[in-house]
C-alpha cells in the first residue's frame, strides 16, 4: 500500500473539485485545485466576486486544517469584439 | 455581406446582472444577429436565464440559441426555454430557423451535441447499458443535427450551432484527458455530410478559438473565457451556398443517421 502523510487524502482535490461543480451557488467545473499537506490552491475564472469568495469557503468546508490559497480570478470581458472575414 | 455575433458560457446567474448589458450595446452597430451556443446558466435555474433575459433585452437584433449542459443541471429545461422564447429568443435542438437578413437568407441548424471523443481515441457504442446510452445519445443528437442542416439547404448562409465541440482543433489548451467530455467528431461528420459555412460552439473555455473539420468546415470556439471578449464577430463578404462533402458511408453507421431524438 502507497504510504501518504496521515492527513494527506489524496482523493481531496477531486472531491473540492465535484463541490464546486455541486454548489449550487457556484456551478463552476473549471476550477484547478491543488492540494498539499499545509493548504489548498484554487485556480481559474470564475463569473463573478461572490462565485469567487463561495469558491474559497467550499474548499475550507472540505478542508479545514489546510490554509486556503485562493488565486481564482473573476472574468472580464471588456476589450472590443474581433471581426473576422470568412470566405 | 451578413455579421454574425457569436458568444458562449455566459453562466448567468443573478450575481452577474449588469455584467454583460453594456458590452452588447454596440451590437446592433456591428452585427446582424447574436448567436449564443449554450451555457447561458450556472446551474440550469430558470431565474438565471430570465436575469439573463434581462441583460438582452434591447439588443436589438435577432438572437437564436442553444443550451449546454449547464442548462441541464437543474433539469427545469422547459421553463428555461420558456423563460427565453417570451423574450423573443429562438431556442434550437435538433431542428433549424431560416431568418432574411440584408436580403440573404441565413439558415441556423442548433443542436446541443454531446461528448465521446475524437478519431482514435473515441468511446464506443458497444458493452454496458449505461456507456451504449452514453455514445447513442451523441449519435441521436448529431443524427439531428445532419437532418435540421439539409434542412437548409436553399439557403445562402448555413450555420451549425452547438455547445460540445465537433473537432479538437478548438479544444486546444484542454487536457487531452478531457476532450472525450467536450466533444464528438460525429458533430463534424454531420456537419461535413450536411455542409456548412461556420460551425460555433462553447463548453471548452481553456481551448482556442479556430479550427476547421475535415471536411473543411471553419469551427469557432465562441466561448467567453477564450475569446477573452464579450462576444466575437464573423463576417461573411460573399456569401456563397456551401457544398456537402461527399463522404463515404460508413457501415458503422449506415444504421444510426436517422434516428429519432
Amino acid at each position: 500500500m502507497t504510504d501518504h502523510p496521515h492527513d494527506l487524502d489524496p482523493y481531496l482535490a477531486q472531491h473540492v473539485r465535484e463541490a464546486l461543480a455541486q454548489d449550487p451557488r457556484i456551478g463552476e467545473l473549471g476550477v484547478d485545485v491543488e492540494v498539499d499537506e499545509d493548504e489548498v490552491v484554487l485556480r481559474g475564472g470564475v463569473t463573478s466576486a461572490e462565485r469567487r469568495a463561495a469558491v474559497a469557503e467550499v474548499a475550507r468546508d472540505l478542508a479545514p486544517d489546510r490554509t486556503i490559497r485562493n488565486e481564482t480570478t473573476v472574468d472580464t470581458f471588456d476589450g472590443a469584439p474581433r471581426e473576422e472575414h470568412l470566405p | 455581406m451578413i455579421r454574425i455575433a457569436a458568444m458562449a458560457d455566459v453562466h448567468f446567474g443573478p450575481d452577474a446582472a449588469g455584467t454583460l448589458g453594456p458590452h452588447l450595446a454596440s451590437l446592433p452597430e456591428r452585427a446582424d444577429i447574436l448567436l449564443l451556443a449554450g451555457d447561458l446558466t450556472r446551474i440550469g435555474d430558470p431565474a438565471e436565464a430570465q436575469v439573463l433575459v434581462e441583460e438582452l433585452r434591447g439588443v436589438g437584433v435577432p438572437i437564436v440559441t442553444v443550451l449546454g449542459n449547464h442548462d441541464y443541471h437543474a433539469q427545469r429545461v422547459p421553463e428555461i426555454v420558456s423563460t427565453l422564447v417570451a423574450a423573443g429568443i429562438d431556442v434550437l435542438e435538433g431542428d433549424s430557423i431560416t431568418l432574411e437578413i440584408e436580403g440573404c437568407r441565413l439558415g441556423i441548424a442548433g443542436v446541443k451535441g454531446f461528448g465521446g471523443g475524437f478519431v482514435g481515441a473515441s468511446a464506443s457504442d458497444f458493452g454496458e447499458p449505461e456507456m451504449r446510452a452514453f455514445v447513442q445519445h451523441t449519435k441521436a443528437r448529431s443524427a439531428r443535427l445532419e437532418m435540421a442542416l439539409r434542412d437548409l439547404e436553399a439557403c445562402d448562409l448555413r450555420i451549425a450551432l452547438l455547445h460540445y465541440a465537433p473537432t479538437p482543433d478548438t479544444l486546444a489548451g484542454e487536457r487531452a484527458e478531457l476532450y472525450p467530455f467536450l466533444g464528438s467528431y460525429l458533430l463534424a461528420e454531420a456537419i461535413d455530410r450536411a455542409g456548412a459555412d461556420l460551425a460555433l460552439h462553447g463548453h471548452a473555455h481553456a481551448g482556442s478559438e479556430h479550427g476547421v473539420t475535415a471536411g473543411g468546415v471553419p469551427v469557432r470556439n465562441v466561448a467567453q473565457p477564450v475569446l477573452r471578449r464579450a462576444y466575437a464577430i464573423y463576417c461573411f463578404d460573399d456569401i456563397g451556398k456551401s457544398a456537402p462533402v461527399d463522404l463515404p458511408s460508413p457501415p458503422e453507421l449506415a444504421g444510426w443517421r436517422y434516428l429519432a431524438h
